[in-house]
């Protein structure tokens, strides 16, 4: 960027950061992904690495509102045989919902690759879900898709990992809100000794279901947990196929305490499905 | 320790200012850095970061990194044993992958929540990092090879003892091997994505004259960089 601020459209420049701006930063980063964290997180992941310059972040700001966020960070790629390439990688790309589809996307993810360029960088990295905005805007302009070394996780608490992993597919999926609306006073999820409604799921305060004769309980084994951090980044597809074939080998179990139950389930459940 | 590590994989370049950013990283306390020793010498490291996401509280072995097996597995267990201490939800961790993980990480689930994607921003220097080593200037050299990737055209000569790169003049090329290919299949080249092969049978690499073919398939084979890329949890952003 040759000059610190420009102007992209009515009332909106994009600048770079300064002292100041880390909890409206954080603010739109919790709004924008929903539980991003603090402060401390913002401070130690960008100015406090060693690498870090001001302007390796950029902002888009609209009347003093920070409505874009996107940071940058430089290093040394090695190779096997102790070669180095000189990288950068995006992160925490977000843009205020209210401010999306205007393009501004687009040209903040102009910029900052004007920039990362002008600094020496040879290949640019970013980390995306797979069958997002941004993965499907970085695939039509040049990115390809990478391997990457696996990552391994031990579940200590299977009840709080189930509660959150739901939690978190549910809070940033609208359409599954909506269509769970119908069933949350009913619908229960249980793994080991722990059990919580989809109410709770919802940040609702937990109630009991207004008929006892209309509860239904899903029942999760320990072994499809995995599946919920993948949730999000398979189709809807596969995420149907999965739970189905769960359903099949009886790794999730549905309980109906009644007929009634059941059959609200199948009409309310299709909708549930759907929006998965 | 780190110098002597031999690595297999593309990896982040580790200095000891990122060790002390990594050991300041957020969530980490003094006790949840470990370290391996064996014959008065340090072995291994794990870093370990306490996170929480909503209510999900994580261990994160944020870097983790060893000699040898029996060091990475006494770290595992002992930053497991830590985070079961401080009654976490669930630890992560990614290993390195030349290492044998299979006994260590029984009972443990692969997992993987994103993909990294890449794009090639200037060829020059990527060409060469790539064309760079000796089983390149052994096997060619004397060879003058132009590149035409995207809108940058580059020149690269191989002498017995190094490669030389640098920005081509399109108009005094007529000597050397021209090569035509996208940035896209350069990096997929040079990722083990696709191969020299399938790219110039699908036409997404165009060979000045045909007789060159087999040589430039064969050298553009040799530049493919060993993956998977390792990225530590703490290089994760």
């Amino acid at each position: 960027m040759s000059s610190p601020k420009q102007v992209l459209s009515d009332n909106i420049i994009v600048r770079h950061y300064k002292n100041g701006d880390e909890a409206k930063i954080v603010d739109l980063l919790n709004l924008c992904y929903g539980e991003w964290g603090e402060v401390a997180k913002w401070q130690g992941l960008f100015p406090r690495y060693p690498t870090f310059n001001k302007n390796d972040v950029f902002i888009l700001e609209s009347n003093g509102e920070i409505i874009g966020h996107r940071s940058s960070r430089f290093r040394h790629l090695i190779t096997p045989d102790n070669r180095s390439i000189f990288t950068a990688q995006f992160a925490d790309t977000a843009v205020h919902p209210k401010y999306r589809r205007f393009g501004l996307y687009t040209r903040l993810h102009g910029l900052t690759l004007h920039a990362v360029r002008a600094k020496g960088a040879c290949l640019i990295f970013t980390t995306n879900l797979r069958g997002s905005t941004t993965y499907k805007h970085n695939k039509k302009t040049g990115f390809i898709e990478l391997g990457w070394a696996p990552a391994y996780a031990k579940i200590i608490n299977p009840g709080k990992f189930l509660r959150s992993g739901l939690s978190d597919f549910i809070n940033k999926n609208q359409k599954i809100r909506d269509s769970l609306q119908d069933l949350r006073n009913n619908l229960f999820f249980s793994i080991g000794k722990t059990e919580f409604s989809a109410v709770e799921l919802l940040g609702e305060p937990a109630q009991q279901p207004k008929t006892s004769g209309s509860r239904v309980s899903i029942i999760f084994d320990e072994s499809p947990l995995f599946l919920m951090t993948k949730f999000r980044t398979s189709s809807r597809l596969q995420r149907i196929a999965s739970l189905v074939l769960l359903l099949l080998c009886g790794r999730i179990r549905i309980k109906f305490s009644s007929f009634k139950a059941l059959a609200k389930f199948i009409r309310k459940g299709v909708r549930v499905l759907a929006s998965l | 320790m780190y110098n002597s590590i031999s690595n297999k994989s593309l990896h982040y370049a580790r200095d000891e200012q990122v060790l002390r950013y990594l050991t300041h990283y957020p969530g980490v306390n003094e006790d949840g850095i470990f370290i391996a020793e064996g014959n008065q010498e340090i072995t291994g490291l794990a870093i370990v970061a306490i996170t929480q996401l909503g209510e999900l509280r994580q261990g994160n072995i944020i870097e983790l990194q060893a000699k040898d097996a029996p060091s990475l597995d006494s770290l595992v267990r002992t930053a497991l044993n830590y985070c079961e201490d401080k009654y976490l939800d669930v630890t992560m961790v990614a290993p390195p992958v030349r290492l044998d993980l299979e006994k260590t990480f029984s009972g443990w689930r692969k997992f993987e929540t994103s993909v990294t994607m890449c794009k090639l921003l200037s060829a020059l220097p990527l060409i060469k990092a790539l064309f760079d080593n000796k089983g390149i200037t052994n096997s060619y050299s004397g060879k003058r090879i132009v590149f035409y990737i995207g809108s940058e055209t580059i020149e690269v000569e191989i002498t017995p003892e190094s490669v030389r790169v640098a920005k081509g003049n399109s108009n005094d090329n007529k000597a050397a091997i021209s090569v035509t290919m996208s940035g896209e299949v350069l990096l997929a080249l040079a990722f083990g994505i696709t191969n020299s092969y399938r790219a110039f049978l699908t036409r997404q690499l165009r060979i000045g004259r045909l007789r060159d073919a087999p040589f430039i398939l064969k050298l553009l084979s040799k530049i493919k960089l060993n993956m998977p890329l390792f990225l530590a949890l703490g290089d994760r952003v």
